[in-house]
């Protein structure tokens, strides 16, 4: 009789019960996208801010000490370098994950005729690499110089005799796409290069010119040689363990190590590149690193706040929707009373209707929710939210505690009812 | 003259209708009031947080340092009087830190190092981001050191060291100062050694020698490019050029962010508004034997509709004012949360979200109106 008169009342007042159904899915909704793009939003900003560039900086922990600074170094004496065949190593460390791009530089002067030397630098473009685990990899500046301004073909990594040139060097010597140019190598051998393409990055590379890995061993003779690498990483903003760390790891006591190495702050990250690299000093870019971390703590502040605002009125909306569905059925409990009905009976009964009801909307919320905030995560960052399962349990438990409370008080108004007035219409 | 009378009795009779309506059925009313004023107060305030993103965010953006820096163009060095120029066509408001550089090759422990002359503490507000170790300088013969140079002649805060260098004549200069702070960026600032302006000067007895002026601007991408174009058609000594690994790259996550609140905000509007539907809906349908007794005593039809439709608009807007309110509040606090700074009140989006409400209230009304409207008294009174 129970199940039957709740069947009953849910088919019967179909039109109410679909208000409310449709409210609570829709407040479901929101809650769910809400959380979902709110749980991931550190890190898709996060990806969004490696436009700026590198994080990490690698050299040579010889050649560390006074660098190219304003024309200082002479010649290619006397410097250290890394190894090329060492960089796949780097996709083998703790944090590997979080490496998303790098590219090492190979720098030198090569003479063009008589002209004053120019800088050049051998570089990764677009590489394809497997790390020590067998995987595969794409990296290089393609990626990593988001913001350049580049007119022409970028470069392959392939011994093709051509070069990028910076878009200062190529007003001041008057080069423009499409030439070729004549560079002489160590050896005082004459290359013939193709500029495939001018670009414009609005910092010191504007008056170096770029060529691939293979070119660059050819000209200095330096073979497997890196002065550089620039590597950019997601990372965690540092507290005061990453920044007790950073100055001596050492220093740390066992469980604070093994929390910083496991935690991908800036500091453990270059620690972990240091280990595999022989001699390397791998460096945070402070710039980057530091601002980073600024901007995603405030961005993720916002988008909390603007969560408990929705979850908020979402949850108010859903209450008064279900205190004035409660009011309305004054009548019917007035009936039910005179025919008999336990003030315990009654309630049992509206709270399984509603319940039934929040299950559906919450169910089905869930869904379009997930759905939803992937579709915010296409429109807004370009890639799909995953999946997370741990909202379903925070929305259910959320909306059935706002379902419960908001029915509450309007049926406790219910059992104070008189059948009688009620029922005689006032 | 009759006529008159009976008109301003009609209009007595509204408004006692109305009022009534509205205070005898409390709870009611408060249920519809209380749906528009989450709906006002959740749209008002995301859309006060909309707008003030990019503004504060911009300010945070800054951490990254200059945005654009000048060159000497035509000429071989830029002088002190440039940079007020500089000050004065950025305009003072926009600038988060404007430093300038002038570099001297000097010895120090007899290992050639490059001086930056400037000054430090407007070089540290444009960069935010250094790390300095110990403090900024106390006065003049304080001095801030790259730890590559900390490094290579061991040492540390509080240390002396003495400076060798030629002056304009070619004579040799030696002075000592002590070492305040040491510098950490990442970068090639590692191996400078940052000494005052004037006092450098006094040293090197030359004239101005500046060779970059480092400037971080409150502008977005659009302001950036139109600054530089300007800059660079007004001034034949000064070459702008913009950093665009940083402008670049703060357009695309602000304007990211932005579109996120854009969103989740049409939503919650969207749901706000199904809110009110809903609560319309059932306020309005309920009535039917209201309206069933009103067109019995001869009401007419538009005059049952008015009487609706002014009710609603009472309703909205007395409930999106309070929204309003409320959603200033909310935004206020989430900006001094977050950025530590109020909000202004937007009395635009104030007026627009009231607005919506109303327009939203009374579009949901008319339906469950209508219908209810077209009720034959007589089935509604008897009780179906």
């Amino acid at each position: 009789m129970f199940f039957r008169m709740i069947k009953g009342a849910i088919f019967r007042q179909r039109s109410r019960m679909l208000i409310l159904l449709f409210t609570i899915f829709l407040g479901t909704t929101l809650a769910t996208g809400m959380l979902n793009v709110v749980y991931d939003v550190g890190d898709k900003i996060n990806m969004e801010l490696k436009t700026y560039g590198a994080n990490i900086n690698i050299t040579s922990r010889d050649n560390a000490i006074i660098s190219d600074l304003y024309g200082m170094d002479d010649a290619n004496l006397d410097r250290k370098y890394l190894k090329e065949s060492d960089l796949p190593k780097i996709k083998g460390i703790f944090w590997a994950y979080n490496v998303v791009d790098f590219a090492p530089y190979l720098e030198f002067k090569v003479n063009r005729e008589s002209e004053s030397p120019i800088k050049a630098v051998g570089t990764w473009f677009e590489k394809d690499f497997k790390s020590p685990t067998g995987e595969e990899y794409v990296t290089g500046i393609k990626n990593l110089k988001t913001w350049w301004h580049i007119d022409g073909q970028i470069l392959q990594d392939d011994g093709a005799s051509k070069i990028m040139v910076g878009s200062n060097l190529a007003k001041e010597r008057g080069i423009s796409l499409g030439d070729y140019m004549n560079l002489t190598g160590f050896d005082g051998k004459n290359h013939e290069f193709e500029v495939a393409a001018i670009f414009k990055s609005g910092s010191a590379e504007d008056n170096q010119i770029f060529m691939s890995m293979d070119n660059a061993y050819k000209l200095s003779g330096l073979k497997d040689s890196i002065s550089r690498v620039e590597l950019s990483a997601l990372t965690t903003p540092d507290n005061e363990l990453a920044r007790r760390a950073a100055q001596n790891p050492k220093s740390l006591s066992l469980t604070d190590f093994d929390t910083w190495y496991c935690t991908a702050y800036v500091s453990s990250i270059c620690y972990q590149i240091e280990s595999v690299i022989p001699d390397a000093l791998a460096k945070p870019i402070r710039q980057v690193a530091e601002s980073e971390g600024e901007i995603l703590n405030k961005t993720k502040l916002i988008m909390l706040l603007i969560t408990v605002l929705t979850l908020i009125s979402s949850a108010l909306a859903i209450s008064n929707l279900i205190s004035a569905g409660v009011i309305e059925r004054s009548k019917e409990i007035g009936l039910l009373k005179a025919l008999g009905g336990q003030g315990g009976q009654i309630v049992l009964k509206l709270l399984t209707e509603i319940l039934a009801i929040a299950v559906i909307g919450v169910l089905s919320g869930y869904v379009t929710g997930t759905l939803f905030a992937n579709v915010i995560s296409l429109v807004v960052f370009g890639s799909r939210s995953e999946l997370k399962l741990v909202v379903l349990p925070i929305v259910s438990f959320l909306i059935f505690i706002v379902v419960l409370l908001g029915s509450l008080p309007a049926i406790r108004n219910l059992l104070k009812l008189k059948p009688a007035e009620v029922l005689h219409g006032r | 003259m009759v006529d008159k009378d009976v008109k301003r009795a009609n209009r007595k009779m509204f408004r006692r209708m109305l009022l009534s309506s509205l205070t005898k059925r409390k709870s009611k009313m408060l249920v519809a009031i209380f749906s528009i004023l989450i709906g006002a107060c959740v749209f008002f305030g995301l859309s006060t947080i909309y707008l003030e993103v990019p503004k504060q965010m911009s300010k945070e953006f800054r951490a990254y340092g200059a945005n654009m820096i000048f060159l000497p163009h035509n000429q071989e060095y830029l002088s002190l009087e440039d940079v007020e120029y500089l000050k004065s066509q950025i305009g003072e408001s926009e600038i988060s830190g404007i430093t300038y550089y002038s570099y001297e090759n000097v010895t120090i422990n007899e290992q050639p190092m490059v001086v930056a002359a400037t000054n430090i503490e407007d070089s540290y507000k444009t960069n935010p981001y250094w790390y300095i170790q110990g403090g900024l300088p106390q006065d003049r013969d304080d001095i801030i050191i790259g730890n590559e140079i900390a490094k290579l002649l061991y040492l540390k805060v509080g240390d002396r060291i003495a400076i060798n260098g030629y002056d304009v004549n070619g004579e040799k200069f030696l002075k000592g100062f002590k070492v305040c702070g040491i510098l950490q960026t990442g970068k090639s600032e590692e191996s400078l050694v940052f000494v005052d302006y004037n006092r450098m000067k006094e040293l090197t007895k030359k004239e101005d020698r500046i060779g970059v002026i480092e400037a971080s601007i409150l502008r977005d991408k659009e302001g950036l490019y139109s600054l530089e174009e300007r800059i660079s058609a007004e001034s034949d000594r000064i070459t702008p050029v913009l950093v665009k690994s940083v402008a670049d790259s703060e357009y695309r996550v602000l304007s990211k962010l932005q579109a996120l609140i854009f969103i989740v905000n049409v939503i919650v509007l969207l749901l706000t508004m199904v809110c009110v539907f809903t609560t319309m809906m059932a306020a309005v349908s309920e009535r039917r034997k209201e309206i069933g007794l009103k067109k019995a005593l001869g009401a007419l039809p538009e005059e049952i509709f008015n009487e609706f439709i002014s009710e609603s608009i009472v309703l909205s807007v007395f409930g999106s004012l309070i929204g309003v309110a409320l959603g200033f509040q909310f935004s206020q606090s989430v900006s001094l949360h977050v950025f530590s700074r109020g909000v202004e009140f937007n009395l635009i989006v104030a007026v627009f979200t009231v607005f919506a409400c109303v327009v939203t209230t009374v579009i949901s009304s008319v339906l469950p109106i209508k219908k209810a409207m077209m009720v034959e008294p007589a089935i509604v009174l008897r009780g179906e």
